[in-house]
């Protein structure tokens, strides 16, 4: 099981959606995958925690990180949306 | 017809100084009725300092929201500006987005919101869709088309 944690400011509405699609590509893609959501003050703690196999973000994040870290905008905007989607699933594919 | 978006809570064509005045006016009908807290607007003004929301699409949008304990009734409220409006980018303080469309979110639970915030995020990504919202002359006109989305 894979486990992507989806960080944004106040973990209530982008991460919700960016999580929820996150779940469903995944599906798709025949991974199983959950995620966790955190504020952004919470994230870096998260990751200790957690050992995610990736962050996805619509916020900055601080600390040192040495995980994949993927901006989650695209999700919200579908801006380069497909090559966002490639590199999630090739993270998690690993 | 989702009770969240109500045409109450819809302005169009405004004019306002800069972002977080923005914020305060789509807050204002909500505030009136009692939807959200007095410490809301503060808090989603600062939570737009730290971490802003601005998407730039061809048109830009902006999703400014704070935390759950300022809110009272779930509701979105919409603004579309007359002007361009700079916000910083989402994830990305540094960017400057023109955003012309500003969609307040007073949410407290978004499992259970799941549907309008995703029908949100459709809109967003259909720049057909943005375009008529920011050209809409009545509150009523971008109350219908979203209708259509749901």
């Amino acid at each position: 099981m894979k486990l992507v944690l989806v960080a944004c400011g106040t973990a209530l509405a982008t991460s919700t959606v960016v999580a929820k699609k996150i779940e469903q590509i995944a599906q798709e893609n025949g991974i199983e995958c959950r995620t966790v959501q955190a504020k952004a003050v919470d994230a870096f703690k998260k990751y200790q925690e957690l050992h995610p196999d990736a962050i996805v973000c619509t916020c900055q994040l601080e600390g040192e990180i040495d995980i994949p870290v993927i901006n989650g905008r695209a999700f919200l905007t579908g801006i380069n949306l497909q090559s966002t989607i490639d590199q999630l699933i090739e993270i998690l594919k690993k | 017809m989702d009770s969240l978006i109500h045409i109450d809570r819809i302005q169009v064509n405004c004019i306002v100084k800069d972002q977080f005045d923005a914020i305060a006016l789509a807050a204002r009908p909500l505030l009136e009725k009692g939807f959200i807290t007095e410490e809301f607007i503060d808090a989603a003004i600062e939570r737009e300092r730290v971490f802003p929301t601005g998407l730039p699409t061809k048109i830009g949008v902006a999703l400014p929201h704070t935390e759950a304990k300022y809110v009272l009734k779930e509701s979105i409220s919409i603004v579309t500006l007359k002007n361009t409006i700079v916000f910083a980018g989402m994830g990305n303080p540094k960017e400057s987005i023109p955003v012309q469309i500003v969609f307040l979110l007073a949410i407290s639970n978004p499992e259970k919101q799941l549907r309008i915030l995703q029908t949100i995020i459709t809109i967003i990504q259909n720049e057909k869709m943005l375009k008529k919202i920011r050209d809409a002359k009545e509150p009523r006109d971008i109350h219908d088309l979203i209708k259509t989305f749901l």
